[in-house]
């Protein structure tokens, strides 16, 4: 006969098993957040930005992504593998077109896998003005592939999701 | 897809419009682009495994031309014929007067489709 102590002994010790256990997992779901909304601050700009201190805001976006990064984009025939210092560079030299950008991200649905992966299916919106004058306002889906390297989700693969195949 | 949906107006999406059915030719739909709120509304013009083209503006489906009576101009598309997938079909909005390639257009899953307009 089991005294009743130690079945509330052990439904406690389960009960902060579980609760340790959703914590870490939304504790991972928070720190993929935090790298989107890292990400959508660091390439946003506005016109009354100072130029050094942006383009030292956009050097940070390295720190997101992992060594080797894919980005495919179907609609445009497109997959290509780039390392941190590319994509740094890549997006400085898009980035400069624009004198007002906001990229932002909406609907992240973050499912978590084994061994430090994870993937998440989200919006990105992204709104501007060119240089040229001409306004920029797009939405896509985006599917990403992250994993924890030293504690930090990094980006390892990004793919626009084509909706419209023509 | 104007002129039949103009700009700035405001509708329903009714989900339950192929709950027991699959979305037919012509049905004006509603296509989930992107997350849970973004949407495209375009028509459906063919259906899964068929074969599309445009040809001087006229809609050829399976090497037939199709009447659209919701078009009352005449425009000038022309696409190379091109095989619908299994479990898809190919939509196009009603506004066929702007330019083929500032046109979004193609083919989408039946999965993307969440409804159709109410009115």
């Amino acid at each position: 006969m089991v005294r009743p102590k130690w079945i509330i002994i052990g439904a406690l010790i389960i009960g902060l098993g579980v609760f340790g256990a959703y914590h870490f997992l939304q504790s991972d779901k928070r720190k993929i957040k935090k790298q989107f909304q890292r990400l959508s601050e660091w390439v946003s700009k506005e016109p009354r930005d100072d130029r050094l201190k942006w383009m030292l805001k956009v050097q940070k976006i390295r720190r997101l992504f992992a060594d080797n990064c894919t980005v495919t984009d179907e609609s445009r025939s497109m997959s290509r593998t780039y390392s941190p210092e590319e994509i740094h560079a890549h997006a400085l030299s898009v980035l400069s077109q624009f004198s007002k950008l906001t990229l932002d991200f909406y609907d992240l649905n973050i499912t978590l896998l084994q061994e430090g992966k994870a993937e998440v299916l989200l919006t990105a919106m992204v709104k501007g003005k060119c240089r040229t004058g001409a306004d920029l306002q797009d939405v896509y889906e985006v599917g990403c592939a992250l994993q924890k390297v030293e504690k930090e989700w990094l980006l390892k693969d990004i793919e626009v999701i084509e909706v419209l195949k023509r | 897809m104007e002129p039949t949906y103009r700009n700035g107006r405001f509708n329903f999406c009714w989900r339950l419009s192929y709950l027991f059915s699959d979305p037919e030719r012509y049905d004006v739909v509603i296509i989930r682009l992107a997350g849970e709120k973004v949407v495209l509304l375009k028509r459906v013009v063919a259906l899964g495994r068929e074969t599309i083209a445009f040809r001087h503006g006229k809609l050829i489906v399976n090497g037939q031309e199709l009447d659209e009576p919701y078009i009352s101009y005449s425009y000038d598309w022309n696409l190379e014929p091109r095989q619908i997938e299994k479990e898809a079909v190919y939509v196009v909005g009603d506004n066929r007067q702007v330019p083929m390639e500032a046109h979004y257009f193609g083919q989408t899953s039946v999965k993307r489709i969440v409804g159709t307009p109410l009115w």
